[in-house]
């Protein structure tokens, strides 16, 4: 009776873990998950990671939109919220046994990551958020930075000519002067198939988290650039006065929407502050 | 073997075990042996074959009672059935062609007697056959993740693994289609002119058009892995329809997600557990529970768990709208919650009780009413466990906070579990109605996307169903109508988009847009309600929030466990996938991969160093004999320096020798090595010849201890030995070696002697207070490089310095001036502070300024250890100058730590530099130097104070004040100031009273800003940070600075006298240009700039030259304004510490005037 039944949810774990390109690498004792955001795949953690090898076990993963993922596994009809990303991640963490960590997510990331806090509370120790938004869209007195017209546009542009957008776009996101960031970025970007680009940009922009800010318990860290073309300061602002758990906002001083790309350095520190300051 | 009855019973649903035993009840009648799938279909059949010549009929008849089963099967037959043949006429047909493949099938007799007695015989065991496919259903159940949950709670634990198997209950439509497989069975449905798979297809979906877009089918699999290549006709069917969602209007529909919040509320309704009542929260949850409601009205199955399928909504939002505003009688409530538990019977019934927020905002006396309401549902619930469920919907978390707060424990009573609803309609996607132009612009994926339009044409055949969709849509508007009339008497009741549902045909395409207007509005409306809400009830939330994580967290807690033991196998599995060249090398090595790889080859190399090495054996071992005896000698030098006479030093052509042994030794190994080498040779025997005339490059290269510096007449000897040695060298390195090892030991003494000395002399120029220091620094390093020493199998040239204790620019000076003597040029330098902290706290600040501008430029987007690599990579021979080596990070301290084991530097690539020409200085700001700077506590100067001073605006002004007010004002001073005090210019610890709460304010400012946080009290970011993390960095930096060659203690600077000496010479200028009538008074704050100022320049020139021009200025100025000679006054220099200085005095960071008032 009892035949192959952990075999089955081993062999769907593993399945999802090739097909996510699920990494877990370094000799620390605790988790850190380092989920990336749009445009990027795990490759953008890269000079962020060292840096956490010696203390944490670190668990890299693309999302299934990534340019790294088989474009194949991209169901249009599964993943038209986000909670579908969401049970990815939880499988991924099930998968290879995870029941704590600290979760790193950069931008829709971000979003995934506060979702599957509230989903499983006692999952994640600490929310890490970077370059996060709950909404994107403006909307009366909340200034998300986007108005739907702009967003039509940009998607009228991606669907024009994708490789223009994305040489157009990489370097604003990237918002600072340093090269070898835009061309990483324009790289992961451009990897990503123009319709499924679009259409988790869709998804992304579809999605509002600010009803539900407040069922996280986890304790947040919102980590903010100074000048980032996809999120507003007062966003961070509006993260910090809505999170459930206790949140607090770290400001970095460098530019742009990819901190962990465009300045590694100084984001390195915040972020290794972010883990280690008990709350 | 058959299996009995009881045991199939227990791995299904509660449909299914409903069908099972329709088929035991025929078995039974027919007197068979054996249940079999047959039974269970023609069971099947015969339930639902009275409905069938009019279906709309008898679905009102029996409305919710009749078994979901035939109507499940039923439903996919009219849709699968061939459209030549009358409906009628067919389902005749199906059922003869059943009763007589059941006449074929053998009796038992034992059971025929029994039934001829009319007693009810003995169930007929399940066939192995059904069995099987009970079992086959179990696995792809199993393997659903959607579902997985389920079973993972239904798991007792520490069940072991038969019985969670188990565990798995089989729906109704997992059954179906594993009995469609059934060779009998479908050769039964061929007699009859139906295709299996055409029955399999239509019970998986589809649903009607209008909403087939969110989730085709149920039971779709995590990237379709749980259907065999057999079952392809569902990847078919997804491929087909959205693939590609842009030329279609489908986009728009799918992108937002209305299908897919369904199939979570359905997930949550079909839970066996507690938290099974759905209550949505977020911006969208309004549009969910609408969307859910159609769904549900529509009998749009496919969306829901199969346990569901004809399930009822009843909606008493309005109710608990009128109740809020008091319109709504009691009466008309309890009505509809009558009818709510009558229709709670099988398969159960949903109880809508809408937004939230109506009934949150009620007013004081419809409280009452409200409870009562409330009551009452749960008494229902109570009642009609397992068959009637609540749900509601609120815009915001803080809503659903309120009203849990009106109704404690209501979460509980409920059974409520939350659903984040995230995503929401909205109007996007209007531009995705024109054709694509994507296509074209991405050539190179073209071909992905034409295959989604071929795939219509072939399968067009197979998927016939899709033609027939009037039929379906007939049908369910009739139900509409049908539950209308059912659901309520009066339509006023209802909510206003049944309404809607009821008059506007399902296929009208107005309809769509209709619904769209209402949502925009109702969008509105709760975007406004919002607002309100998170003003209001902010203070509630965090009382609340306890209560409700239980149920999360028991969920999360169930789910857990299973998974671990996958953990090791799927992680193994990962690193052996052959596949990708990431994974297998990143699993194994804690390092990314470009990184990894290179780190392999490199440990390769290292690991064969020795071995390498070890033919050369017998020049090391010649080295050694030679060693001894030049070790007493230095002993013996060093007793001597250290007495002070006579400082004497080992040669310099050892070490120069050692330095070019080193490079044979390595020249097979590396090739790095091996170029400099051959660099070095090549200019050997260039230069051979000329050596007086060294540039300053060769010096570097050959080594620290060949000094610009030495004497004529040393040089005049020198040629002559390093010539020989060379030109010998260029010929034959090991004889090289030992002849000039012979003739340096030699010749070493005078030659070496006068180059100690001259360095540190040079050095004690260069740094006027740490002259033991810089002593203690350069016998260090002329030790470790005419020393032997080997760090692990290799000779190394490289020299690691710590330097401890206080005065962090002395510290630096001393470097500084070592480079400049051992390499003769001060750019061979080096400086790189670790701690990006101290940049950001005092940006500004005198000190620190010079480093700030340089470290920031060049750090941008660049790693610390990349830095250090580029910096090192320009000049090989340099002295590096470290700070706050324990501040620095994880990536910095490996690269230290490898330097210093192995001679060579990685940067984050794992790119290696060979260090064997550098000087390492590390210095930090830890523990080792807090012993020193407590010992001055009593002075007035404190060296982070001084470190601390930024460039501030000065500001000097006019105190006119009495002779007693002076003399008073004296005598509280120190002692050591009254002195001063003789010489008219003093330094006054007392702060000016209008500055004093700003400077406080601006003070708590600046160490926060640390954390950037202000939110935040100081001290709770302050107190707790990380100890692991400190204890990791204390625990390398023990390991680290005991590898170090050296250490160096600095004494901390006397500040107070540094202040003295400074204070009289502005007392002299003061004298002369204002005279001894006046008293300059110069505030600790101004003090400390000026001192920083001082001790961050080489010499006083600069700083004399600001006392001359700009202050000596401004008191001039002061005096032609107030003409003072007059009377005694006081004047006051300031420093304003809220404005930085707009222009820098030439050559010194203070400002270039000062303000007059």
């Amino acid at each position: 009776m009892g035949f192959g039944s952990s075999d089955d949810t081993t062999t769907k774990g593993r399945k999802l873990l090739e097909i996510l390109n699920v990494r877990m690498v370094g000799a620390g004792c605790r988790v850190l998950v380092l989920s990336h955001g749009f445009g990027t795949d795990q490759s953008a953690w890269n000079r962020v990671l060292p840096y956490f090898l010696r203390d944490y076990r670190v668990v890299l993963y693309d999302l299934v939109c990534a340019g790294s993922v088989n474009p194949d596994h991209f169901e249009f009809h599964r993943y038209t919220t986000l909670d579908a990303y969401v049970d990815d991640l939880l499988a991924v963490l099930d998968a290879l046994g995870v029941d704590r960590c600290y979760f790193v997510g950069h931008s829709v990331s971000a979003m995934i990551g506060i979702l599957a806090a509230i989903r499983r509370p006692l999952l994640f120790l600490k929310l890490i958020l970077v370059g996060a938004s709950p909404r994107f869209l403006n909307d009366g007195d909340y200034h998300g930075g986007f108005e739907r017209e702009e967003t039509e546009e940009v998607f009228a542009a991606m669907e024009a000519n994708y490789e223009a957008w994305v040489r157009g776009f990489a370097p604003l996101a990237v918002g600072a002067d340093v090269p070898a960031a835009v061309r990483e970025f324009s790289r992961t970007l451009f990897n990503m198939r123009p319709d499924i680009s679009l259409f988790v940009s869709r998804t992304v922009f579809n999605s509002d988290l600010r009803g539900v800010l407040g069922l996280v318990q986890a304790p947040c860290v919102v980590i903010q650039t100074a000048n980032d073309v996809s999120v507003p300061p007062s966003v961070a602002a509006y993260l910090k006065a809505h999170l459930g758990g206790r949140t607090t906002l770290e400001l970095l001083h460098d530019e742009g929407h990819l901190p962990h790309l465009s300045a590694p350095a100084s984001f390195v520190h915040v972020l290794h502050r972010a883990l280690t300051t008990t709350q | 073997m058959p299996t009995p009855v009881s045991n199939a019973r227990a791995c299904l649903a509660a449909e299914a075990a409903a069908a099972l035993d329709g088929a035991v009840s025929v078995a039974l009648r027919r007197a068979h042996a054996q249940t079999t799938s047959l039974h269970v279909v023609y069971a099947l059949l015969l339930s639902s074959s009275s409905s069938y010549p009019s279906p709309a009929a008898g679905r009102g008849a029996d409305g919710g009672s009749r078994a979901p089963c035939s109507i499940l099967l039923g439903d996919a037959l009219s849709r699968a059935r061939s459209s030549v043949y009358s409906p009628r006429l067919q389902f005749k047909a199906l059922e003869l062609c059943f009763g007589v493949a059941l006449n074929r099938l053998p009796s038992s007799s034992s059971n025929r007697q029994a039934v001829e007695e009319g007693g009810g015989g003995d169930e007929p065991p399940v066939s192995n056959s059904l069995m099987a496919a009970i079992k086959r259903s179990q696995a792809i159940q199993r393997r659903n993740p959607e579902t997985l949950y389920l079973y993972q709670q239904q798991q007792t634990p520490g069940g072991g693994g038969a019985s969670s198997f188990s565990g798995v209950k089989v729906e109704l439509q997992q059954l179906l289609l594993a009995i469609l497989d059934d060779p009998v069975v479908s050769r039964a449905f061929g007699d009859a002119g139906f295709c299996s798979t055409d029955i399999k297809l239509a019970i998986l979906g589809p649903p009607p058009p209008i909403l087939r877009f969110p989730r085709a089918a149920r039971s779709s699999p995590l990237f379709l892995s749980n259907f065999s290549a057999g079952d392809g006709f569902e990847t078919v069917l997804t491929s087909r329809e959205l693939v590609f969602p842009f030329p279609t209007a489908t986009a728009q529909l799918c992108s937002d997600g209305g299908g897919e919040n369904c199939r979570r509320i359905g997930e949550i309704l079909a839970r066996k557990s507690s938290g099974r009542n759905p209550m949505l929260v977020g911006v969208g949850a309004g549009e969910a529970a609408r969307d859910f409601a159609q769904v549900v009205e529509r009998q749009n199955w496919a969306v829901l768990p199969p346990e569901l399928h004809g399930i009822k909504l009843v909606s008493i939002e309005k109710e608990v709208a009128e109740l809020s505003t008091g319109g709504c009688d009691q009466l008309a409530v309890g009505i509809r919650l009558e009818e709510m538990g009558k229709k709670a019977e099988s398969p159960g019934a949903i109880l809508n009780i809408g937004d939230l927020k109506r009934a949150v905002e009620g007013c004081a006396e419809c409280n009452d009413k409200e409870s009562c309401l409330v009551s009452e549902v749960t008494r229902l619930l109570e009642v009609h466990h397992g068959r009637l469920w609540v749900m509601g919907w609120s815009a915001t978390y803080e809503t659903y906070m309120k009203f849990l707060s009106k109704h404690p424990m209501l979460d509980k009573d409920w059974g409520l579990q939350l659903l984040p609803i995230t995503s929401v309609r909205t109007g996007m996607g209007r531009s995705l109605t024109r054709p694509s132009s994507l296509m074209e612009s991405f050539v190179p994926l073209g071909g992905f996307f034409p295959t989604a339009y071929e795939s219509k044409g072939i399968f067009s055949s197979v998927y016939s169903s899709v033609f027939r969709y009037d039929d379906c849509n007939d049908k369910c508007e009739q139900e509409v109508s049908l539950t209308l009339s059912v659901d309520g008497q009066q339509n006023a009741n209802l909510p206003f988009w049944l309404h809607k549902a009821n008059m506007v045909s399902l296929n009208d395409g107005s309809y769509a847009a209709k619904a769209k207007d209402d949502q925009t509005v109702l969008n509105a409306k709760i975007m406004d309600l919002q607002k309100k809400w998170n003003d209001n009830s902010q203070c509630l939330h965090h009382g609340c929030q306890k209560t409700n994580t239980d149920d999360c967290a028991a969920v999360a807690c169930t789910m857990n466990p299973s998974y671990i033991s996958n953990m090791e196998r799927a992680c193994s599995w990962n690193g052996e996938n052959p596949d990708d060249d990431q994974r297998p090398r990143g699993h194994g090595i804690p390092y990314p991969i470009s990184v990894g790889t290179q780190k392999i080859i490199m440990a390769g190399k290292r690991n064969s160093l020795p071995s390498v090495l070890e033919p050369e054996n017998e020049d090391l071992s010649l080295k050694l004999q030679v060693r001894p005896s030049k070790g007493e000698q230095l002993q013996r030098e060093f007793f001597q320096s250290h007495q002070g006479d006579e400082h004497a030093s080992p040669s310099s052509v050892t070490s120069v020798m050692t330095d070019l042994v080193l490079g044979t030794l390595h020249e097979p190994l590396c090739n790095e090595e091996n170029f400099v080498w051959q660099e070095q040779k090549y200019h050997l025997e260039d230069l051979s010849g000329c050596l007086p005339s060294m540039s300053a490059d060769m010096i570097r290269k050959f080594g620290p201890d060949v000094a610009v510096e030495s004497s004529s007449d040393e040089k005049s000897t020198q040629p002559l030995v390093l010539t020989h040695s060379f030109s010998q060298v260029s010929n034959d390195c090991a004889s090289a070696y030992n002849k000039s090892s012979l003739i340096s030991s030699n010749t070493r003494h005078k030659f070496d002697l006068s180059n100690y000395k001259s360095l540190c002399s040079s050095l004690i120029n260069k740094v006027c207070q740490q002259e033991e220091a810089a002593i203690a620094a350069t016998q260090a390093i002329v030790h470790c490089k005419t020393g032997e020493r080997r760090r692990g199998a290799s000779l190394r040239g490289d020299v690691w310095l710590s330097f401890r204790g206080p005065d962090k620019i002395g510290k630096k000076r001393v470097a500084m001036a070592l480079a400049e003597t051992i390499y003769g040029i001060k750019e061979n330098f080096v400086s790189i502070d670790l701690s990006y902290q101290d940049c950001v706290a005092h940006p500004r600040s005198i000190c620190n300024q010079q480093d700030a501008i340089g470290n920031g430029l060049q750090c941008r987007g660049k790693m610390n250890a990349d830095h250090i690599a580029t910096e090192l990579s320009k000049k090989l021979g340099s002295v590096v100058f470290l700070e706050n080596v324990d501040k620095a990070d994880l990536l910095v301290q490996n690269s230290l730590s490898q330097a210093i084991r192995t001679g060579k530097f990685p940067d984050s690539h794992g790119r290696e530099l060979g260090i064997n020409d550098a000087i390492f200085i590390l210095t930090s700001s830890g523990t080792q130097g807090q012993n020193f700077s407590r010992r001055k506590d009593h002075s007035s100067f404190s060296e982070e104070n001084i470190l601390a001073a930024s460039c501030w605006q000065m500001k000097i002004f006019l105190e006119p004040s009495p002779e007693t007010a002076k003399l008073s004002f004296a005598s509280t001073q120190k002692p050591r100031n009254n002195q001063v005090y003789e010489h008219s210019v003093f330094v006054s610890k007392r702060k000016l009273d209008i500055s004093d709460d700003l400077m406080s304010a601006k003070r708590a400012q600046t160490t926060s800003n640390v954390f950037l946080d202000l939110n935040l009290p100081v001290e709770d970011v302050e107190g707790h940070k990380d100890h692991s993390k400190s204890e990791n960095s204390a625990a390398w930096m023990e390991d680290f600075l005991g590898l170090v060659d050296a250490t160096v203690d600095f004494k901390p600077i006397d500040f107070d006298a540094f202040a003295d000496s400074i204070l009289k010479d502005i007392n002299k200028i003061f004298l002369s240009n204002v005279g001894s009538d006046c008293v300059l008074e110069i505030e600790q704050k101004a003090m400390e700039e000026i001192l920083a100022a001082a001790w961050s320049l080489e010499d006083r020139g600069a700083l004399n030259n600001w006392f001359e021009q700009v202050l000596v200025r401004s008191l001039t100025e002061l005096r032609c304004r107030y003409n003072l000679s007059s009377t005694h006054n006081i004047l006051r220099l300031v420093a304003c510490k809220d404005t930085f200085a707009q222009e820098h005095a030439p050559g010194v960071l203070l400002p270039s005037r000062i303000i007059i008032e």
